[in-house]
């Protein structure tokens, strides 16, 4: 087993002072790494990663409860992807999906809990209550981009 | 106007091989910078700042002018609960799990939960925030904002 150290630093100066911090956070336990560069196409979502509770099969679907960060970057220089991730409650699937768009650049990360379910959920009110991630799935929004991801897990 | 830099970095050896990447973003003209740090209970939910079309005070993010979005959980053992909060007419919460130690990051002030994939989002209004355990916890917060 491994470390994961990921730090987050932010630095902008205006009107003379520099404004921005650095963060380190080190995650234990991890025992798994991928990490890879796809194309990610304007027409239709591309299905990423899964998450299963009885099968692990290659790069593409891993054991529940078993994600600890991932991290995914938008290569291009001009045009946004969407990241969906899809939620289950180990009954529906997908329960829940949440779309964010990354702009041209940007990266998305994504810290998991481990045994506690990884943090997600759509509700119609104040929630404390996380589903597991079931899926994650790409689409670019107007001409086709690459996307980087990185994922670790226990 | 200013350039924010943003980095993330991550590392990892296994099996002797180093694991990893470094990706840095510069986000140009940025002109309102907003770095705070501030408590959040393990009861109730708390606004940490809102979205708004025309309202510019410390506490309000304009629409499309955030560029770059920071929430830390500074402790050192409670989860941050993130509640991005989507007025739809029928309130939406989205729930985002901040483990201690760890960084939210978001580069856009859009957002949709619902049943299936899609590319059609929807302005964010809030985000609230609440804590695991019984303490109150400090959570950093860093805005970056173009005009």
């Amino acid at each position: 087993m491994a470390d994961l150290v990921v730090t987050t630093t932010e630095s902008v100066t205006l009107t003379g002072r520099q404004y921005g911090n650095t963060h380190e956070a080190t995650i234990t336990g991890i025992n798994q790494v991928a990490q890879g560069k796809v194309n990610v196409k304007s027409s239709g979502f591309l299905n990423l990663l899964a998450f299963d509770a009885s099968d692990q099969q290659g790069f593409y679907q891993f054991l529940n409860d078993t994600m600890k960060y991932f991290r995914l970057t938008n290569l291009d220089a001009s045009n946004s992807v969407v990241l969906s991730i899809g939620t289950t409650d180990g009954i529906s699937t997908p329960l829940d999906v949440i779309n964010i768009e990354i702009p041209a650049g940007c990266s998305y990360v994504f810290h998991g809990e481990g045994a506690v379910g990884d943090g997600l959920n759509v509700a119609g009110s104040f929630t404390t209550s996380a589903f597991r991630l079931y899926r994650l799935s790409v689409q670019a929004l107007t001409s086709n981009v690459d996307v980087e991801i990185f994922i670790a897990t226990t | 106007m200013a350039t924010l830099t943003t980095k993330i970095k991550e590392e990892v050896t296994l099996n002797g091989k180093l694991y990893g990447n470094e990706t840095t973003k510069t986000h140009a003209d940025i002109t309102r910078v907003k770095q705070t740090t501030v408590q959040v209970a393990a009861s109730g939910n708390d606004d940490l700042f809102d979205f708004a079309s025309a309202t510019y005070g410390i506490g309000t993010i304009a629409f499309n002018k955030a560029k770059y979005i920071r929430i830390t959980n500074l402790d050192a053992s409670e989860t941050l609960f993130l509640n991005v909060y989507l007025d739809l007419g029928t309130d939406e919460y989205i729930l985002f799990q901040v483990p201690p130690k760890r960084s939210w990051i978001l580069n856009e002030d859009s957002m949709e939960g619902t049943g299936s994939a899609t590319t059609t989002l929807d302005q964010i209004n809030a985000i609230k925030a609440q804590c695991s355990g019984s303490d109150r916890i400090q959570v950093e917060i860093f805005v970056a904002e173009i005009t």
